[in-house]
This record gives structure tokens, C-alpha cells and sequence, in this order.
């Protein structure tokens, strides 16, 4: 995908989308608004289910939200395809294939020569640290590996134009977390890319981002954006990342909250 | 766990490299242990199955001697002789037609002809049926109306479509072998990991690219269970077939015997049933096996 005259890489307009649940309807999105303009590194945070999956959803063609626009460049999302790079929630490698193989995946269906997907597989495996590790099948890998593959998988997508990141590395250990969140920092120097990374963990998203938005739960919607004027690698411990973090775990709790205005209030309507 | 580029953890794919880097290098005791303690299980597992064995074949050839039953029930080692003559073709009184090559042929390319066809239509369904929900729809009544016919119900209606052919045994071996390989994939096919689905269509994998390199991949470990209830049916229908519909084969050579009231001819057909059977399965689905879900250390939930 080659630089589009949009000034944004994702629009969301007005963008809504409610579950049936056991209790009611639950508006997991309602309302939402968001642009995030090309190699900015954005995090989405908000507690377990505020409706941040369901955004990443909706951006990568998994799902059709019930009202509003996300445009990709410009254009309309119909479906998935390779102008996203997804990473889930877990690492949803492909136990058939190598590693080679899974990175090449993506690029393979996109329709490029073995030799080529070949040479951009092995780059991003050398970028993540796995290039030793090719030959072998995920069963064979550590956690932590597998969800390297996964990220070296959707960045190998070098026509992405955003890389979606769904709390890629929340069902790690907090050290193996740490070293991830440094390799997908190198890795994003080496190539900066657009990328919307999805988390509850305040922590992670003060070490990674360049701007933060705070979800509100029930329903789904931006409250607050924080930007990170930090130079990377950042220090963890570092005051200003202490005094960003101690400000932005106030303000969800305000957001925590804020009046649900949820199924009960509207079952009148149903 | 470590993480970094080079301390990262690889599960090696030999149990004695394990060893070997759980402790010192020069300390191999570990190793010698270990391989000890294989060797015991394997001991004790053979001599433990041959003693079942050993139990069921000393009560038959008691059974036999005991009550004066040889002529309906022939001790194990005139079995065991009689499937020998045949095999070495040095049967004083052969009364069934071609050599027993030829008729253990027969029955193996019905079966093999019969449990092909049923894996080249129930795989493809068995995957649409369990992925799209218009197939499903549509095909899956007509699939559940048909199941609960049973196999050797539909041998009388074989013989009047096809005659006492060969053809008549290898739809009827269809019949019992498309069901329970369209089952195991269908539900399999439901049942595979969300996310791998998600990560193939996000990756690109559309339609039959889909099906057939996302979708298959992950139903397989379904699948082999399938294939092999599906080719252990195959030699049940080929048998019940051949009884009612063929001259040759396994089958036709069981009710001739017992026409002939030999029993050690009758039983030594079944024995050679079993030993085909198993081998059949054993070949086929175990080499599926090998180069896939065991290669690739998956199995079905």
C-alpha cells in the first residue's frame, strides 16, 4: 500500500456495536470516535471488557460493527485483508507449519515469489531474534517465542499499512512481558510502522505508546487521551514515566466510575 | 523460561537431550536411569499383554477340550496350523475356489476402493458442513436422515442395483466407512481453534485457500480419528458384503466353510481378517499419522 492522500491511516466516525448478553443488551462500543495518523504508535487501555477487542475486531474485517465508519486510508473496511497485520491474543500460529513457514504465510497468500517471501521472512526473524529457530515447530517453542512469531508474522507484512495488536502479551509472566515489550520496541525503531495496540495494563502502554487513549466502559468510548513525549528506550522507573502513570491510573478511576448505561437501563426499548 | 535471543528455551525434540542438559555433561547417570526406566515400562507392557493373551487362548483350548467341542471349536493351535497350510497354499482339500491370496485380494482392493471413495466425498463435506452455514443447512438433514440406516441394510438394495458384483461390495463398504469419517470431520472442523481461523483469513486465506490450508490443517487430528473408525468399518461391510454378494473374497470364504462345516477353515478366515484389518490401519491412517499430527505434536480436544 503506497502513501494515501488520507491524512489518517484509521478514521473511526461514530462507530457502535452491542452484544446480546445473558442480562441484556451490553453496548460494548457506542459513539466511537478515533484517528490515529501513519507511524504514530497507539495504545487503547481500558479495563476487561470496555469494547477495545471489539474495536480491534472491527479494524481488522472480523466483524461488522451494527452503526458508524472505520476508514483505512481513506476507504472503507470490507473484510479481512493483508493491508493489516493482527497479532491476537494469543499467538494463533499455525502448528502445521515452521516457523519460516508462519511468518511466510501472509506474504505467500499475497501472492509473492517463495524467494521473495523467503528474504522478508528471514529479515523479520533476524529483527525478533528467532532466525536460529526457523526450522522449528511451534510445539517446540517456548510462550514467549511463540508470540514473537506471532508479531514477526503480521510485521512481515511490509504493505500493511497498520499492524492491530490485541493484548498480544497479556498471558505472559511480568519479565517475559518486559523483554517482548523491548523487542517489539526495537523492532518498531527499526521499521516504524502504524501501529494500534490494544492493553489494560497502564505499565505497557506508558513504555510503548505515543499517545494513549483511556476507554470507558458500558459503552465503549474514548474518555481521555494521554501523549507520551518520552525518547525511547524508556526507563521504566524513570520520574516522568512514575508521575504518567500515577496520572493516568486516576484518571480511570474516575472513568471506572462514570454511570453504566447499560441493558437495565434500556430494556424498555428492547 | 528465558526469553532472550539466545538463552531462549527450546523444548528439544529427544527426551535424552533433555537429560543431557539437565545436568553436568559428565554426569550420565541421569541418562542411563532414564534409559533403565524406559526399558522396564517396555518389559513389563509386553508381559503384561502377553499374559492377557496367553489367558484368552488357554481358556479357548480348554473350553474345547474340556467340553469335546474340537469340531465346532478348534483349539488355537489347529487354527494356528490350518491358517499356515493356507498361507503356504498346502491344504489337502481346498474347497474354495481361487488360493487364499486371492481372495484376501480381493477383499483388500473392495475395501481399499470402497474407504477411498468414502474419504474423497466425506472429507470435502464432512469440512464444508462443519465451516459454512449454508452447507450445513442443507446437507446436514439429509446426512442425519441417512445415518441411522444401518450399514448391511443397504446390501439387499446393493444387489439390485448392481448384481452380485464387486460393485455392489464396494457401495455397501462406502456406505459404512463415509459416516463416521464425515462426523469426526465435521465436528472437528467446528470445533478448531477460533483465533487460527481468524489468523488465516486476516493473513489472506480466503475460500477453498481457506479449507483447504487453514481449515484441514487444523481439523486433522479429527480427521485420523475418523479414517480409522472408517477403515475399521470397511472390513466389517466388506465381510457382510462378501457373504451375501461375491464368490470371492474374506467373507464369501467364511459362509463357504460354513457350508462345508470346517470351523478351523471358518476360524482361520477371521484370523486372517484381523491381521489384515489391523494392518490396513496401521499402514494407512499410522503413516497419516506420522507425517502430520505426530510430526506436528497436535491432537484432537
Amino acid at each position: 500500500m503506497n502513501v494515501s492522500a488520507a491524512p489518517y491511516v484509521i478514521e473511526a466516525r461514530r462507530v457502535a456495536h452491542s452484544y446480546e448478553g445473558p442480562t441484556g443488551w451490553v453496548h460494548a462500543l457506542d459513539a466511537f470516535d478515533i484517528e490515529i495518523p501513519r507511524n504514530e504508535f497507539l495504545c487503547i487501555l481500558g479495563q476487561s471488557g470496555c469494547g477495545k477487542s471489539t474495536f480491534m475486531r472491527i479494524v481488522a474485517g472480523l466483524l461488522k460493527p451494527l452503526r458508524g465508519s472505520v476508514l483505512l486510508n481513506g476507504s472503507p473496511i470490507h473484510g479481512p485483508r493483508l493491508d493489516r497485520g493482527v497479532v491476537f491474543q494469543e499467538p494463533a500460529l499455525f502448528p502445521w507449519l515452521t516457523v519460516l513457514d508462519n511468518v511466510k504465510f501472509g506474504l505467500r497468500m499475497g501472492g509473492w515469489s517463495n524467494d521473495r517471501a523467503n528474504t522478508r521472512a528471514h529479515h523479520v526473524l533476524d529483527i525478533v531474534g528467532l532466525a536460529r529457530y526457523e526450522k522449528l515447530f511451534p510445539y517446540q517453542l517456548s510462550g514467549g517465542m511463540k508470540h514473537r512469531v506471532a508479531v514477526a508474522r503480521a510485521w512481515a507484512l511490509d504493505d500493511a499499512s497498520v499492524l492491530l495488536m490485541d493484548e498480544p502479551f497479556s498471558a505472559v509472566d511480568a519479565i517475559g512481558r518486559m523483554a517482548l515489550q523491548d523487542h517489539l520496541i526495537e523492532t518498531w525503531l527499526t521499521e516504524p510502522r502504524t501501529v494500534l495496540y490494544v492493553t489494560h495494563d497502564i505499565e505497557e502502554a506508558v513504555y510503548l505508546a505515543d499517545r494513549i487513549a483511556v476507554l470507558r466502559s458500558s459503552p465503549g468510548r474514548i474518555e481521555r487521551y494521554f501523549r507520551v513525549d518520552l525518547a525511547r528506550p524508556r526507563d521504566r522507573n524513570s520520574a516522568e514515566v512514575t508521575a504518567l502513570k500515577s496520572e493516568i491510573t486516576w484518571a480511570m478511576r474516575e472513568i471506572a466510575a462514570l454511570p453504566k448505561e447499560d441493558s437495565a437501563a434500556l430494556e424498555g426499548e428492547a | 523460561m528465558s526469553i532472550g535471543s539466545d538463552g531462549a528455551m527450546v523444548r528439544p525434540d529427544v527426551r535424552g537431550e533433555a537429560a543431557a542438559t539437565a545436568t553436568s555433561p559428565r554426569d550420565t547417570s541421569f541418562i542411563r536411569w532414564a534409559t533403565a526406566r524406559r526399558r522396564r515400562i517396555a518389559r513389563r507392557r509386553l508381559i503384561r499383554g502377553a499374559i492377557g493373551i496367553a489367558a484368552v487362548l488357554a481358556l479357548w483350548e480348554f473350553m474345547a477340550k474340556a467340553y469335546d467341542l474340537e469340531i465346532i471349536l478348534p483349539t488355537p493351535f489347529t487354527v494356528a496350523q490350518d491358517v499356515a497350510k493356507m498361507l503356504l497354499l498346502q491344504e489337502d482339500k481346498w474347497l474354495y475356489g481361487p488360493t487364499i491370496y486371492e481372495h484376501l485380494g480381493a477383499s483388500l482392493l473392495r475395501a481399499l476402493i470402497g474407504f477411498g471413495l468414502a474419504a474423497v466425498i466425506a472429507l470435502p463435506l464432512g469440512l464444508l458442513v462443519g465451516r459454512v452455514a449454508g452447507v450445513r443447512e442443507t446437507v446436514g438433514p439429509v446426512v442425519k436422515i441417512l445415518y441411522p440406516i444401518p450399514g448391511v441394510a443397504w446390501i439387499p438394495l446393493a444387489i439390485l442395483w448392481f448384481g452380485l458384483s464387486d460393485q455392489a461390495v464396494i457401495f455397501t463398504v462406502f456406505m459404512g466407512a463415509v459416516f463416521p469419517l464425515y462426523f469426526n470431520t465435521e465436528g472437528g472442523a467446528r470445533q478448531i481453534d477460533p483465533f487460527v481461523v481468524d489468523a488465516g483469513r486476516c493473513f489472506g486465506a480466503r475460500g477453498p485457500n481457506l479449507l483447504v490450508r487453514v481449515i484441514l490443517p487444523a481439523t486433522l487430528p479429527y480427521v485420523i480419528v475418523g479414517l480409522r473408525v472408517a477403515i475399521g468399518n470397511a472390513w466389517r461391510m466388506i465381510v457382510a458384503a462378501e457373504m451375501f454378494a461375491s464368490q470371492t473374497g474374506i467373507g464369501f470364504l467364511l459362509t463357504e466353510s460354513r457350508f462345508q462345516f470346517r470351523a478351523a477353515d471358518l476360524m482361520s478366515a477371521m484370523v486372517l481378517v484381523s491381521v489384515v484389518g489391523y494392518l490396513t490401519e496401521k499402514v494407512i491412517v499410522g503413516t497419516i499419522e506420522r507425517r502430520t499430527t505426530e510430526k506436528w505434536e497436535v491432537a484432537a480436544a
